[in-house]
């Protein structure tokens, strides 16, 4: 593990041990960065067999030059050579398109060659780095840098252009009044009299815009938390108060279990449940939520905002619950005996000692909550529509994630959203600025919580 | 001074506030079930067969007309939750190691802030961005076709990818985009709780970082680092957006080589959404029994996150356990 070099740096002379290592390492880093090109593009192929072959010579120099100078043969470095050499001549006789075995498509040369230099580049940079810091433990640790960086770095090069993209494509047709008016795709009937005789005649209501999928997806996160708020702190109190006994030990599972079960199961039961009341009756339009359009005539949806929100906050009151507990157990111990110690109620500690001092926790859990329910779509997406008869808690459930989804099946689920499906980057974006508010400030609330009094 | 409170006091209601989720979630089993039930007595093993399609229920169904046999989607689901848990869990593990171990101060501050706010990203984003990613690189490097097509030699062979941007490989990995931020903080968690002292003796009897990693931290956080993978795994499993968006709704059989990931292999969750479905066009065709196996479906997935629940909560008491 620590072979650590013996021959130290003669003052005066020139080091050529140093150099040529730091060199070397340099090239296994262009070489990292040309394999995710050729990943990338199909026309940065040209350079892989060569470069693998490269990489190969410059290997297998490093092995004789530490065997003349150290007495050491590493034969890692001899193994990782030969596989280059051998990956080499396999990316170089390949034809363009690989085929075969039935499979659905054509796989470019590249892919594999890409694979094949990242995955010979990455161990070759480490150990010419290893070498250059003259094999010390010290080294040892810097080394498998290479290995850590290029992982995070591949993972977040994803997330920058997702998020990127969307923010170019987001603001590239923007317009304020696709933020001022509501979406509506209805015919309003004008009955006029001729001769004694009714005619009639439809007109079309057209009119782009995502105000409602906005107010919906606000009206989702109100709901959601008035919902989910009484619920969520109330299990984390007897979670709290009552650790140990088998009722908490239920309560605990079964609200965790709610968070990691799939939504789809809520799904299934919310849809059954919305299938139960009869045509016409109170509940069907409660269930279903209703509203009216320009004709006056009422329309049903396929579940209110109520109803969608009711099972949306069961996705939130763990999240709720789990900051209430933290909260809980962050108080200091002697604050707590001592209100007790004074003569004071259970009840009166809980609501001036517990509760207070758990607050910016509960608000921390709120917000993550909120952020939840305006992504929430695992849900929603079988049980919303358009929207465009008003937004209040019996009306029709919209939200931005909605139109977002609905944008590629606007076909598949029959609805008329028409030029909305333009602008779904637009939607993406509002609904990411929503999102990722709402976490920020809960981890800016959470980092000055950490800064607290945390007893004596 | 008032010695006894009436029943209704704060406590109660609290008490009958909390056990609304106990109610929701045995309702949900319970719902479960009972709409299993036609399912099971009418296809029996049907349902484990290697043919799904929709189509008009008869009255009086008989077995062998219907096919709603679940083996496809179980394939998938299988498919859909390797491809991605093979790509997030070195990635976090990555960025767990990099945070904890690797890294002081600024750096790690920085990861762990980042992974926060990632987290925050909604799945119908990756949903959304699957299609993107499928024009920037399946094309040109699946299809032959697309972004790079002028300097590209013409096509061998007619493209036979899926058209409307969807694949099993273009599920698993936007789903592991989704996995990365859920995973690390969970394996943070686990290698923050190997307790330092350990950690400071292997340093300060000469072992280097990478050495102390491999011999104190990992074995010393190894139930949590399986706690975060079987999480990951059944977030994975339970993930409906992406995959419906990225893979399709609806599967005929098993892909013909069965490791084709560039065919449409729709898994379980995909599969529930098309036969409850509420507004699909095609969901209108399905029938009370259909209705009937998107819950056994349900019940299969509700099995399996108890079976690992119970799995996780064991390996949480083992933690605590060796902690105290």
């Amino acid at each position: 593990m620590t072979d650590t070099i013996k021959a130290a740096p003669i003052p005066g002379k020139t080091n050529y041990f140093s150099i040529f290592t730091w060199a070397i390492t340099l090239i296994m880093v262009a070489a990292i960065i040309l394999g995710a090109l050729v990943l990338a593009f199909n026309s940065f192929d040209i350079c892989s067999a060569p470069l693998l072959f490269t990489t190969g010579a410059l290997l297998i120099i490093i092995f004789l030059f530490i065997k003349k100078s150290l007495k050491i043969n590493q034969y890692v470095l001899i193994a990782l050579a030969a596989a280059a050499i051998i990956s080499g001549v396999i990316s170089n006789s390949l034809p363009v398109y690989l085929q075969g075995l039935n499979i659905h498509g054509i796989i470019h040369r590249s892919v594999v060659s890409g694979l094949l230099i990242l995955g010979i580049s990455v161990p070759g940079a480490c150990y010419s780095l290893y070498y250059a810091l003259r094999g010390t433990p010290r080294a040892f640790d810097i080394s498998r840098y290479p290995l850590l960086i290029f992982f995070i770095l591949s993972a977040l090069a994803a997330y920058a252009m997702i998020i990127v993209h969307i923010i170019q494509g987001g603001t590239f047709q923007l317009h304020w009044s696709l933020f001022t008016s509501a979406f509506q795709s209805q015919s309003h009937i004008i009955e006029t009299w001729e001769n004694g005789w009714p005619s009639f005649t439809t007109v079309p209501v057209r009119q782009t815009g995502m105000l409602n999928h906005i107010t919906g997806t606000l009206m989702l996160m109100l709901l959601t938390s008035l919902i989910s708020l009484p619920v969520g702190v109330s299990v984390g109190v007897i979670v709290h108060e009552y650790a140990g006994r088998k009722l908490s030990g239920i309560i605990n599972f079964s609200t965790n279990a709610l968070r990691s079960i799939s939504g789809i199961i809520l799904a299934v039961t919310a849809i059954n449940l919305v299938r139960l009341p009869k045509l016409g009756s109170f509940w069907y339009g409660v269930f279903r939520g209703y509203g009216y359009d320009v004709n006056g005539m009422i329309q049903y949806g396929r579940s209110s905002f109520l109803f969608a929100s009711v099972f949306i906050s069961l996705l939130v009151i763990p999240i709720i619950a789990k900051a209430t507990k933290e909260g809980l157990s962050s108080l200091p111990a002697d604050i707590h005996e001592g209100s007790l110690a004074l003569g004071v109620s259970k009840d009166h500690t809980l609501f001036h000692i517990q509760l207070p001092w758990s607050l910016p926790n509960i608000v921390t859990g709120l917000m993550l909550g909120c952020a939840e329910a305006a992504g929430a779509l695992t849900i929603i997406f079988l049980l919303s529509g358009v929207g465009q008869y008003g937004v209040n808690p019996l009306n029709e459930t919209t939200s931005l994630a909605y139109l977002i989804f609905d944008s590629k099946y606007w076909q598949s689920l029959g609805d008329t959203l028409g030029d909305l499906k333009n602008y779904q980057f637009t939607a993406a974006l509002v609904l990411l600025i929503i999102t990722i508010g709402f976490t920020t400030m809960a981890l800016i609330l959470k980092r000055n919580l950490a800064k607290r009094y945390k007893g004596a | 001074m008032k010695i006894k409170s009436s029943i209704w006091n704060v406590r109660t209601i609290f008490l009958i506030l909390s056990i609304i989720p106990v109610i929701a979630l045995s309702l949900i089993t319970l719902n479960l079930i009972l709409g299993s039930v036609h399912a099971i007595s009418t296809l029996g093993l049907n349902l484990f067969s290697n043919s799904f399609s929709l189509g008009i229920e008869p009255a009086k169904a008989n077995p062998a007309t219907l096919h709603y046999g679940l083996l496809p989607a179980l394939w998938g689901t299988f498919l859909v939750i390797l491809i991605s848990i093979c790509v997030a869990f070195p990635v976090s593990l990555a960025l767990a190691i990099l945070a904890n171990d690797f890294s002081t101060g600024f750096l790690s501050t920085a990861i762990r802030w980042l992974i926060g706010i990632l987290s925050g990203i909604p799945p119908v984003i990756y949903a959304l961005m699957g299609s993107v990613f499928f024009i920037w690189f399946f094309f040109p490097k699946f299809a032959g076709q697309g972004l790079s097509s002028i300097t590209n030699p013409p096509l061998p062979s007619p493209q036979m990818l899926p058209s409307d941007a969807s694949c099993t490989l273009l599920g698993g990995l936007m789903l592991a985009l989704l996995l990365i931020p859920f995973i690390t903080p969970l394996l943070d968690d686990a290698f923050q709780s190997v307790p330092a002292t350990l950690k400071e003796a292997s340093l300060s009897l000469g072992a280097n970082r990478w050495y102390t990693l491999k011999s104190i931290t990992i074995p010393n956080a190894l139930p949590g680092i399986v706690n975060s993978l079987l999480l990951g795994i059944l977030t994975a499993l339970g993930e409906a957006i992406i995959v419906s968006y990225c893979i399709g709704f609806s599967t005929r059989s098993l892909p013909t080589p069965v490791f084709d990931v560039l065919q449409r292999t729709a898994p379980l969750t995909s599969i529930i959404a098309t036969l409850a479905g509420g507004g699909f066009s095609s969901s209108k065709l399905v029938g009370p029994i259909g209705t009937s196996v998107a819950s056994f479906a349900g019940l299969l997935l509700l099995i399996v996150a108890f079976i690992i629940l119970g799995v996780t909560s064991y390996l949480q008491r083992k933690m605590k356990a060796r902690l105290a």
